[in-house]
């Protein structure tokens, strides 16, 4: 009786890890995809509104949901301090904070750092060329990220539980 | 450490007039200092109340020693702190600290100051302008906008209310019923704007020792210093009666203030072309009050330029108000009646 309560707990268990895993595989792509509508509508704001960043910021924030919205809020935030923070290191400081709460990797969070450099500094002109670029490397992101997922969502979720029905048949 | 204070005492010798310094130290520490790269920041910070108090501009050009200009002198900004007369011991501004006051001037929004690039400067909160230089992109043969900014001229703003306290009786007319059309005559940096802000804050206030109830004043701002507005909304105080009309030419905003604002007085800075001559003939054709600066060495230099000639031989304009620095910056050396052409006699002020 005991054995059979034990085994269905190990592979609860498996099961539940390599649910979880494969869980963060699916998170990043659909993160990645807010992130980039959160980029396309900063865009617009500077482009064709012409609206000063930290405001901007603030809006895009506003209509984004979760990790996104609070990324673009306190980027908006750290340049309106009045500490004297440049757009970059606010943006900096937001995407780190980010970084730790969501399955974003490095990669991801490097693109972005690197629109920091330029956000705000230059001319329309100039700034459209280089949002279409990050726009550009987040879709090439958001490829990798669903083909990773499309093949470890599937290897996880079969790979937990397996595994624990390996352990559980040596166990016994 | 030490020797930082020694160069902190040298430098600050006369203790007059502390509030009036601690207000011009406090003014540069709230609204100038925050929108410096941070290694210039941290020597600003250093600096001696005297003489932050007496900085009016500040310049910053690519590689080049950092400038500090005070009424009537410069200086460089030390690297260890203090200021310093020697070249070899200044601050020598870096590409970085040009890319930062970049992103800190403009909010980071460079994209959204075209119109302002254009003309070469944009206004910080408080009414201060940085002048920018760097390299012009023309379209169709204008300029569309600058790129690569190698210099800054950031001129600290001082509002001194009371300047115009001494020149007023001489503009309200005797009767009680409005103001004389006038011009302020001055060479660069004798407090030309100052005197013309403080000209209209009373006159929107009202000035109670003449009689004179609160007029309605329309300030046409082309260059931004008279208001000092960012994003629409005057730093400087006005008056509860003065409507601004910033960063619009004179021809134009002129004649927008004549339509909708009935103004009593209509205010300009600079005045010097053809146009603005024009615009000014269309005010007194309207009959309201002219109240106007032009740049020169008293009334002879402003007779050499056409446009200007003009309009003196027209006799309309009652008051010219002749600005110097016999006696320090603001110095009114004489005012004339514009029709008699006689001096009204101001050897007192």
């Amino acid at each position: 009786m005991l054995k059979i309560i034990g085994s269905v707990l190990v592979i609860a268990a498996g099961g539940l890890a390599g649910a979880l895993i494969a869980r963060s595989y699916e998170r990043r792509p659909r993160e990645l995809r807010e992130l980039s509508s959160g980029l396309q509508m900063l865009e617009t704001e500077i482009i064709y509104g012409a609206t000063p960043l930290p405001d901007a910021f603030e809006r895009v924030s506003r209509s984004c949901r979760g990790a996104v919205s609070t990324l673009f809020s306190s980027a908006s935030e750290g340049m309106r301090t009045g500490k004297g923070f440049t757009a970059e290191e606010a943006w900096g400081n937001a995407l780190a904070r980010l970084a730790q709460v969501t399955s974003l990797k490095r990669d991801d969070i490097d693109v972005l750092k690197e629109l920091g450099a330029f956000l705000g500094i230059s001319d329309r002109d100039d700034q459209e060329k280089h949002m279409r670029l990050t726009a550009e490397q987040m879709r090439r992101q958001i490829e990798k990220a669903e083909n990773e997922a499309r093949t470890n969502v599937k290897l996880w979720n079969y790979l937990g539980l397996s595994s624990a029905v390996v352990l559980v048949m040596i166990l016994l | 450490m030490e020797i930082h204070q020694k160069v902190k005492y040298t430098m600050s010798p006369f203790k007059k007039n502390e509030p009036e310094q601690l207000h011009r130290a406090e003014v540069l520490l709230n609204d100038i200092v925050p929108v410096l790269p941070v290694r210039i920041r941290k020597l600003f910070q250093s600096l001696a109340v005297y003489d932050l108090s007496r900085i009016v501009e500040i310049r910053l050009r690519q590689n080049r020693p950092l400038i500090i200009r005070m009424s009537g002198q410069e200086a460089y900004l030390g690297l260890e702190g203090g200021l310093t007369k020697n070249k070899f011991d200044g601050y020598l501004v870096s590409s970085t600290d040009i890319e930062q006051l970049t992103h800190l001037i403009s909010g980071s929004s460079i994209y959204a100051l075209e119109e302002e690039l254009r003309n070469g400067f944009l206004t910080l909160p408080g009414g201060h302008r940085v002048g920018i230089t760097g390299k012009a992109l023309l379209e169709k043969g204008r300029v569309k906008t600058l790129k690569y900014f190698s210099g800054f001229n950031i001129r600290i703003s001082h509002e001194i209310k009371g300047a115009a306290d001494r020149v007023l009786r001489y503009l309200v007319k005797r009767t009680g019923n409005g103001v004389y059309h006038t011009i302020l005559v001055s060479p660069p940096r004798c407090g030309k704007t100052t005197l013309l802000r403080d000209i209209i804050r009373q006159l929107s206030e009202g000035v109670p020792w003449l009689n004179l109830p609160g007029l309605t004043v329309g300030v046409v701002d082309e260059r931004s210093e008279i208001a000092g507005c960012y994003k629409g909304i005057p730093q400087r105080d006005l008056g509860p009666r003065a409507d601004v009309l910033d960063g619009c030419s004179k021809a134009e905003g002129v004649m927008m203030l004549l339509r909708s604002m009935s103004p009593d007085v209509i205010a300009v800075d600079e005045i010097g072309r053809k146009e603005d001559v024009e615009a000014i003939e269309e005010v007194l054709n309207a009959g309201v009050t002219v109240l106007a600066t032009a740049h020169g060495n008293g009334l002879s230099d402003v007779k050499k330029r056409p446009a200007l000639k003009y309009l003196v031989e027209l006799k309309i304009i009652q008051r010219f108000i002749i600005l110097g620095r016999s006696r320090g910056v603001g110095t009114v050396e004489d005012i004339i009646d514009g029709v008699t052409m006689k001096s009204l006699g101001v050897a007192q002020c």
